[in-house]
């Protein structure tokens, strides 16, 4: 006689491995008597059974080679690789038109169910046009390949750009070789730079979220910056149509941690959560770090849930009042603290552009307050005396620090405060002895296979087995 | 079937055999692929094409087909024969390893600081090398590597039984018959094992304070 629960874990497996989706959840409804164990030791089969997988999908990824031609394109060369595949450029020979061809990690798409969703997805968020937006020409697969195509945008990654500004780059080879200039840091044009970028996005995310599409991806990564200084928005909502079978009882989670808005974790994702992280993703073209630096996901998690956004100010004192309060407030934890809507953000950016004021202030306390209550009533009885003082408090605040229009404040390039705020601008790249700190350097030059870093003590790097 | 020798020796046999034979690896392909992936040294994975090191195990299982043995059709002689050619390619890999590590041996000695193992060809090494992957962009991918990370860690900890059946198990996707075929003991005994084996490890995972599983 078997085991009973070993025959359920066999059975579970068999499910699991043949694409079933299945639940833990599932299991332990249906075999009350072994519930416990079942909820104690399954998501832990489900590691081991994802973990044994994990090689076959990453090792072809490493060790992939070029191909020459995937359909009518003529594969050029690799432009670079991420968690989300890699990138050539190519040429479509009928048409003669150059196009970007991501390669997506193989086994992602391994079982029917999901690559239909895939290439419904993609096709979704591939009909969005607009000039701010990369669109997605067509899906295929061939040679047991799938890919995307996608226009060629003649710029580079926004990750890659903010690292050579870090650097003190003057400019930086964009995908066809040629030179973008990169301006320097706390430069006038390097805000003018700044909110060009933003406001592209911005007017992107909004046409995406008219349509009903939500991106759940934004980084710096995800931003084409191209060789007149305008904002391409790629992969939109590529992580959802990416995103495997979730199999625990956890929400949806889909998106580059770092950027997650805390929502997120609860399994909510809306325009709001776009929001954050393109607010997160400006934090970075402020300051040059990662609001939330941390290197281990559990530790970012963490911070991201119960911790608010450094003000962008105590980092580089040379940013704008005005840029710290928008970002502050995209990046709120909250996400009826956020803007309403892209489009008020879109309104926003071209005030600040025109050297207008900007209509968003540190906090909007009435509103808040009477939100919140609404939602927690009984709560708020207890809170709210305390939530009034405090956003008083701020009022006060910020009626007494209201920031003069931005044109005012650029600061003078070369001398005075920039130069004061210099030394603090580099971050010392990660935590002493922890390898490449938050700058990760472009996208192909990230190892895939190696050791991770920053393992924690006690974890095992890999060892070879012993020979006999 | 490069050696001459070999084919004469082989041809002898009736051609019902090798057929037989040809089926087996036909259907099993897939696992011992996994298991050659799974326990190839990682050193090699650049140099040595998986599919190589079978095709060399599947030329050994052929010259020695006269031990094949009886009656692969049937359930248990079709399990024996699983567990015959499952240690065929496990010779053949330590073969392998001997001929490309050799000088290196004392290396890899000196990092393994495990008890000797259950298996010729350790188990713990491949399952922490397996685990510690690389993160991808979606964050569940992430936490998952993590967690793995965590998971390579706390098996190391297990006795090299307990690691066994897990890898055997979860790693060369081998049945529970087939574990217990292979580890000498009774079904009963393989049960037991592979859920005292998870309970461990879920123990140790928890001592050691790592991320709630649930």
């Amino acid at each position: 006689m078997r085991e009973p629960l070993e025959l359920l874990a066999d059975e579970f497996v068999t499910e699991r491995r043949r694409g079933a989706s299945i639940s833990v959840e599932a299991y332990a409804d249906a075999h009350p008597d072994l519930a416990d164990e079942i909820r104690e030791l399954f998501p832990l089969i489900d590691t081991l059974e994802s973990a044994s997988t994990h090689d076959e999908q990453a090792a072809p990824l490493a060790t992939f080679k070029r191909p020459e031609r995937l359909g009518d394109i003529e594969i050029v060369r690799e432009l670079g690789r991420g968690g989300m595949g890699i990138v050539y450029e190519g040429v479509q020979s009928k048409l003669g038109r150059k196009v970007a061809v991501k390669v997506l990690p193989q086994q992602t798409l391994f079982d029917q169910r999901r690559l239909e969703r895939f290439e419904r997805e993609a096709r979704t968020a591939g009909s969005l046009t607009h000039p701010h937006i990369v669109p997605i020409y067509s899906v295929g697969h061939a040679e047991g390949l799938h890919y995307l195509v996608m226009p060629l945008v003649e710029g580079v990654g926004l990750d890659h750009l903010l690292t050579a500004v870090a650097e003190g780059a003057t400019e930086v080879r964009i995908a066809s070789g040629l030179p973008l200039a990169v301006p320097a840091h706390n430069s006038a044009e390097y805000w003018k730079l700044a909110a060009q970028l933003a406001l592209g996005a911005a007017e992107a995310l909004a046409a995406a979220h008219q349509h009903g599409t939500l991106h759940r991806d934004i980084k710096p990564a995800n931003l084409l910056v191209d060789r007149h200084g305008a904002a391409w928005v790629t992969d939109f909502g590529l992580a959802k149509a990416m995103q495997g079978d979730d199999l625990s009882r956890s929400g949806e989670l889909v998106g580059t941690l770092r950027y997650m808005a805390p929502e997120q974790f609860r399994g909510e994702c809306t325009p709001q959560s776009d929001l954050y992280a393109l607010g997160l993703t400006l934090f970075e073209v402020l300051t040059l770090r990662p609001a939330f630096p941390q290197e281990q996901p559990s530790e970012a998690i963490r911070a991201i849930t119960q911790q608010s956004v450094p003000a962008p100010r105590s980092i580089n004192p040379a940013i704008p009042r005005d840029w710290e309060t928008l970002v502050l407030k995209l990046a709120a934890r909250e996400p009826q603290d956020r803007y309403a809507s892209a489009e008020l953000l879109v309104a926003d950016l071209r005030r600040m552009i025109a050297g207008e004021a900007i209509q968003a202030r540190p906090l909007r306390p009435m509103e808040r307050g009477a939100r919140w209550a609404k939602r927690n009533p009984l709560v708020a009885g207890l809170g709210f005396a305390l939530v009034l003082v405090s956003v008083a408090a701020v009022m006060v605040t910020a009626a007494l620090l209201r920031p003069p229009p931005i044109e005012q404040l650029a600061p003078p390039s070369p001398g005075g405060e920039s130069d004061f705020a210099e030394p603090r601008l580099r971050p010392p790249l990660g935590p002493p002895g922890r390898g490449p700190g938050p700058w990760r350097g472009p996208p192909n030059q990230r190892p895939r296979n190696g050791p991770r870093q920053g393992r924690p003590p006690g974890e095992l790097p890999p060892r070879p087995p012993q020979p006999v | 079937m490069s050696d001459p020798l070999a084919m004469t020796a082989s041809l002898v046999l009736p051609a019902s055999r090798r057929a037989e034979l040809a089926e087996l690896l036909a259907t099993h392909r897939e696992r011992l692929l996994r298991m050659v992936r799974f326990r190839m040294d990682r050193r090699l994975a650049g140099r040595l094409d998986p599919e190589d090191v079978l095709q060399e195990a599947f030329v050994q299982a052929d010259q020695r087909i006269e031990h094949f043995p009886q009656g692969s059709d049937d359930e248990s002689g079709g399990l024996s024969a699983f567990i015959w050619l499952r240690l065929i390619v496990e010779q053949t890999l330590i073969d392998v390893h001997r001929r490309h590590l050799g000088a290196q041996r004392r290396d890899a000695g000196r990092e393994v600081s495990l008890a000797k193992p259950a298996s010729p060809v350790a188990t713990s090494q491949s399952i922490a090398g397996r685990l510690v992957g690389a993160i991808t962009s979606p964050s569940q991918a992430a936490l998952r590597s993590e967690r793995e990370a965590q998971l390579a860690a706390t098996l190391a900890k297990l006795s090299d039984l307990d690691q066994e059946v897990l890898a055997l198990r979860h790693f060369e996707q081998l049945s529970n018959s087939e574990v217990a075929a292979v580890l000498g003991i009774e079904t009963k005994a393989a049960s037991i094992r592979y859920v005292r084996a998870l309970k461990r490890l879920k123990e140790l995972l928890t001592e050691s304070g790592g991320l709630s599983y649930a």
